[in-house]
């Protein structure tokens, strides 16, 4: 088996390459994506898993940034998911004044994409000031005051019924007018797959510019990275303003009757945050895509395996005789989900598709190169004296 | 030759009842080579934090080529052109020592190309005999290779005062002389270096001035040969020297 | 005056503020000025000029640099803080005298103090470990009368101060609370003594469970230096542990006796004791040892994920085999309240008669002898000192014969279980859902970061405080289903106060 993976390996190598070949299948992917909603033998309901599968590849993805490279471990994403969604609906239901600026929106005067682009803007704003007061918290700090604040937020939502619907939820404004369910399923579908893939360039043209490269620094050693002359402060404020605001747009868009058709406080709870940092680990927190990769498989098996049917081989039958075992999972494919977990932050760090992702960078040759040209002092010692004769 | 001016003014820190910096003074003007010694516990690394902008000082107050740093964050005082060396090193370990000098260069340069900074990483690093580990994450280089990436950094950052916190301590002996050399040409390029060290011998061979810290205050500073047998620092400094 | 204008006054400080923020550093350095001025000074400088004495006061700063120090500044900001409170008042109500929201604007005060104080201190070369922390409590509670007491002279600030100034401000707290909501029955005369010791006595009888729990916790960071993500989801299936061993239990003697058999609660508490343990003693064994010998990169990443991930299994898994639906136990008492009678005082002046829940005093009972066991065994077993040592110095306890890995697994396991005893001891009174854990864990973290990480003691006060703080919060929320809703958002309120006032709590060791 190994034999015939070398064989391929070399294959590979010797002819189109290993970046081509990742290009080729990126381009797969998404040339499958984009045919999917066509395939007329698919449900409705299957779209819908796909929508949401997409909506948590944009959470877990951007949550990588935040936690995997810059190493800021905020459990407040979902919150600010809320805060985007939220105000994204109130503005569109209740409309604002703001009498000192002379503005006033009335829920006639403004659009779904108005709302939602107001509802990004205040995510942004609320994600400005957290960062601000998380610049002296590190680690588990930072991770206790962010569920204190996401935590806050959802009792709020939940208590002050009379503005946001309670538990009930709070619906947005349609961004969508389309009266044919299938059609509408296939816009939606396009929709948030497009928002996806714009928001994976965006965090992919932040994670390669200089800034993410500071944001590394950062999450190495703070004080060495401010020692070499990166702005530890606007980084910091500025990654947090970031996330939250492609999280409070992907929230807002999702909620507005695209993926789902009201957002409720149930959304916001330390379990659901708890879902995309699971994602995120098992893709791998330190790989964009590897997060939103492990976020979409992820949810595609946790819908799959809602039910497990095994069917028995020869000819046997259970004790009701049928011929398949047929296994309702509930809440175990949850619990299976969090062994998974446990186990890959223990023995597989850097996520289940590490492997797959270096091998298409090519990067394992290159760490095999660099490990063998590791020395200690003393061979490089050696090695100078040797070159100065 | 960029401006050198960096000047202390009666700069103090306390540590609640600890008065770990107390009153130094002293400046330096033009591209010299200081050694800063001292005693175990005499305040040297606390001087670099205040000068570097780590900390912040109690009283008193640092100018560098006529802004006053003190008090600024570190990334600040970086800009302006004082550049630093840890004791203990600190790469950013899990990225590669390519990366380690493109964040100095970058955030020194923002608007550099990049293949203009990694051709200048390139040269700084086989300067530094460590050109062959570009793409190796700087955790699995040893001990010495991680202190002459520091000083790889510094040059990335261009600065005009240089502080080297123990550049010699726990490196082999032949790549010292790598660091010695790399501070000799550093030196010739118009930069004013001051490091701190306990190899004496390094000290005295390098510096053209010394200043010596005792429980926090400057007790000597001039010239090495006349440092070296003025009696306060005998009594003071290498009567302590027996205990380590 | 009319409203528009006031709004208007609220909005030409600030925008002054900014302007001189942005302008007076990038234009007086060419000006004359000598180097003591630096580059914050004239920051603020610009932001206090302008918020006070709009375009004037940025015009003076540029022309006069050095008047920035000292006096010039504190005349600044009376009078920034003076127009902001009169606009204040007239925005918000016309009828309270200005005077008096000049006291009350707590807040206001509570930020400027926190911005100066700690400087004057640093720049007294003075200690100013708990400037912050008393700067931000004073002005909220005295107002500009803090800057009098820490000026002149910068003298030492105590734990007394800051409990000082935090009841202070609890009381103003209360004052307001009273003036505007009169009808109360936290402030209606003459029963709101009553009233409010009820609802104290409820918070303290429920704080001190609560304490056992956060006790386990700290026990864990003082050894270990981790946060257990997990804690709350253990303290839940302590209680599933306890209500599973009754239910069977229970079962099981009413088969073999043939009479309707049910267990008392209280014999849940040591089989969920001893269960617990067990599984954190495995759980550490496999997944944190490993950290402490140095296998695991990125250690405080590692160990906030783990322990997230273990509580992430154990709430799932509860789920699926004991489902969403509330469970209970049986009481562990028949009694169903004690009364203490009423204390006259004078014929207006009465406290009581004051009920307590029989099934929660005697929680509080058991969390009471727990706590005490614990404290004795660590003390005086030799096990336990070893624990503290430990915490207190790794390397040290190593050198005189502890091992510290079987010392980590000891920490984690006792911790652990002090949370599933928790669980069991309150599974008799609260209905039980795999969620629960949740929203207690959110109260443990409350708990100790408000008594500082690692200290036993800071737990034990800890705990109290944040049951009276939801007991009277949820009592005297003037729409008491909102209250209820709100409990855990009052404790929440301090956490985030805490973390970023003092990290280190109130009996937190102090890092340098």
């Amino acid at each position: 088996m190994m034999a015939l993976f070398r064989r391929f390996e070399t294959a590979i190598d010797n002819g189109i390459g290993r970046r081509r070949l990742s290009y080729l299948l990126i381009a797969l992917i998404i040339a499958f994506f984009l045919w999917f909603p066509n395939d007329t033998s698919q449900s409705n309901y299957a779209k819908t898993v796909f929508i949401s599968g997409f909506f948590y590849a944009i959470m877990s993805s951007s949550w990588a940034l935040l936690a995997g490279i810059a190493g800021q471990f905020s459990f407040g994403h979902m919150a600010f998911m809320g805060i985007g969604a939220y105000v994204a609906g109130l503005i569109a239901r209740d409309g604002i004044t703001f009498a000192l600026l002379g503005i006033n929106i009335t829920p006639e005067s403004i659009s779904a994409i108005g709302s939602i682009i107001i509802g990004t803007i205040a995510a942004g704003a609320v994600g400005l000031v957290i960062g601000w007061l998380l610049l002296r918290l590190r680690a588990a700090y930072l991770a206790l005051f962010t569920i204190a604040f996401s935590e806050l937020f959802r009792i709020m939502m939940l208590t002050e019924y009379d503005y946001t619907g309670g538990s009930n939820g709070l619906s947005l404004r349609p961004l969508l007018q389309i009266a044919d369910v299938n059609v509408a399923r296939q816009v939606e579908y396009y929709l948030m797959f497009a928002l996806l893939i714009v928001c994976l360039l965006g965090l992919y043209w932040v994670a390669n510019s200089p800034i993410g490269l500071f944001l590394r620094a950062m999450r190495e050693d703070e004080d060495a990275a401010s020692a070499l002359g990166v702005n530890v402060v606007r980084y910091k404020i500025l990654v947090f303003v970031f996330t939250s605001m492609i999280v409070g747009c992907a929230g807002a868009i999702f909620y507005s009757d695209v993926g789902s058709e009201r957002i409720i406080p149930e959304q916001l709870e330390i379990l659901q945050m708890s879902l995309i940092i699971a994602y995120a680990v098992i893709g791998g927190m330190e790989s964009l895509i590897g997060a939103a990769a492990g976020a979409f498989i992820s949810r595609y098996l946790l819908e799959a395996m809602r039910q497990v049917v095994i069917t028995l081989p020869f000819g046997m039958t259970t004790a009701d005789g049928s011929d398949a075992f047929v296994w309702d999972t509930g809440f175990w494919r949850f619990a299976l989900f969090g062994v998974v977990m446990v186990f890959t932050l223990r023995y597989m760090r850097n996520g289940l598709l590490y492997p797959i992702i270096t091998w298409f960078s090519g990067r394992d040759i290159a760490m095999k190169e660099t490990v063998a040209i590791r020395e200690s002092d003393d061979e490089h010692a050696a090695r100078l004296e040797t070159d100065d004769e | 030759m960029s401006e050198i001016n960096l000047e202390l003014n009666k700069v103090s820190k306390r540590f609640g009842g600890n008065q770990a910096v107390d009153h130094v003074s002293f400046s330096v003007t033009k591209p010299e080579l200081i050694g800063m010694i001292g005693p175990n516990g005499a305040g040297k690394t606390t001087l670099t934090n205040l000068m570097s902008g780590m900390l912040k000082p109690s009283s008193g107050a640092i100018y560098l080529n006529g802004r006053r740093i003190d008090g600024h964050p570190a990334y600040h005082v970086t800009r302006a052109g004082l550049g630093r060396t840890f004791q203990i090193t600190r790469a950013l370990g899990r990225m590669t020592v390519m990366e380690n000098m493109l964040v100095p260069g970058l955030a020194h340069n923002p608007g550099a190309r990049r293949p203009t900074l990694v051709a200048r990483a390139h040269e700084i690093l086989s300067l530094l005999t460590i050109d062959h580990l570009t793409n190796e994450l700087s955790r699995a280089l040893s001990g010495g290779q991680r202190k002459l990436l520091e000083l790889g950094r510094l040059l990335m950052l261009d600065p005009s005062v240089i502080i080297l916190d123990e550049p010699f301590a726990g490196v082999h002996p032949r790549l010292q002389d790598t660091i010695s050399n790399y501070i000799h040409r550093v030196h010739d390029s118009g930069k004013a270096i001051i490091f701190i060290s306990h190899n004496m011998g390094a000290v005295f061979e390098l510096s053209q001035r010394l200043i010596v810290l005792h429980h926090g205050a400057v007790i000597a500073d001039g010239e090495p040969q006349v440092v070296k047998s003025d009696p306060a620092v005998i009594d003071a400094y290498l009567g302590h020297d027996e205990d380590d | 005056m009319n409203e528009s204008f006031a709004t208007w006054l609220l909005l030409a400080g600030p925008l002054w503020a900014a302007i001189g923020l942005y302008f007076l550093p990038r234009m007086a350095p060419k000006r004359k000025r000598d180097s003591a001025v630096s580059e914050h000074d004239l920051q603020a400088a610009g932001v206090v000029g302008g918020f006070a004495l709009g375009p004037v006061g940025i015009g003076l700063f540029y022309l006069a640099p050095n008047l920035i120090r000292r006096f010039t500044l504190a005349a600044g900001i009376t009078i920034a803080v003076f127009i902001a409170a009169q606009a204040l008042v007239r925005v918000s109500d016309p009828n309270l005298p200005s005077a008096l929201w000049l006291i009350l604007a707590g807040p206001l005060w509570a930020g400027i103090a926190s911005y100066f104080i700690p400087r004057r201190y640093r720049d007294a070369e003075a200690i100013d470990t708990n400037a912050l922390t008393a700067a931000a409590l004073g002005g909220f509670a005295i107002g500009p009368l803090i800057f009098g007491l820490t000026w002149k002279h910068t003298p030492r600030i105590s734990r007394e101060w800051i409990i000082v100034l935090g009841s202070l401000g609890a009381w103003q707290i209360y004052t307001l609370f009273a003036i505007h909501n009169a009808t109360n029955p936290c402030v209606a005369a003459p029963f709101h003594l009553t009233y409010l010791t009820q609802q104290t006595a409820n918070g303290v009888v429920i704080g001190s469970i609560y304490s056992l729990m956060a006790v386990g916790l700290t026990l864990i960071y003082s050894v270990q230096g981790v946060v257990s993500f997990a804690h709350g989801q253990l303290y839940m299936v302590g209680g599933y542990f306890s209500f599973y061993f009754l239910l069977h239990a229970g079962n099981i003697l009413s088969e073999l006796t043939g009479a309707e058999v049910s267990v008392n609660p209280i014999w849940g508490i040591p089989v969920a004791a001893v269960i617990v343990f067990i599984m954190g003693a495995v759980f550490e064994r496999i997944f944190l040892k490993p950290m402490h010998e140095g296998l695991i990169e990125r250690v405080s990443e590692y160990a906030i994920l783990i322990t997230f991930g273990f509580g992430f299994f154990l709430e799932y898994t509860t789920l699926a085999i004991a489902g969403p639906f509330p469970q209970r136990t049986n009481r562990f008492i028949e009694i169903r309240r004690f009364t203490l009678p009423r204390t006259q005082i004078t014929d207006d002046f009465f406290f009581g008669p004051i009920h307590i829940i029989g099934d929660r005093a005697f929680a509080m009972v058991v969390g009471i002898v727990l706590i005490f066991a614990l404290l004795y065994f660590l003390q005086r077993s030799w096990t336990g000192r070893a624990l503290r040592a430990t915490s207190q110095d790794r390397q040290a306890a190593a050198v005189t014969g502890i091992n510290p890995t079987n010392m980590n697994t000891l920490s984690f396991a006792l911790g652990s279980m002090l949370a599933a005893m928790s669980g069991a001891a309150l599974i008799p009174i609260f209905n039980w859902v795999p969620w629960v854990g949740a929203e207690m864990v959110g109260r443990s973290y409350v708990i100790v970061v408000l008594g500082g990480l690692g200290s036993v003691p800071g737990a034990l006060a800890g705990g109290v405080i944040v049951g009276i703080v939801e007991a009277l919060g949820a009592g005297c929320h003037p729409d008491p289903s909102r209250g209820a809703a709100y409990k855990e958002a009052f404790a929440l309120v301090i956490f985030a106060l805490v973390l970023l006032l003092k990290p280190t709590g109130l009996f937190g060791r102090e890092h340098n």
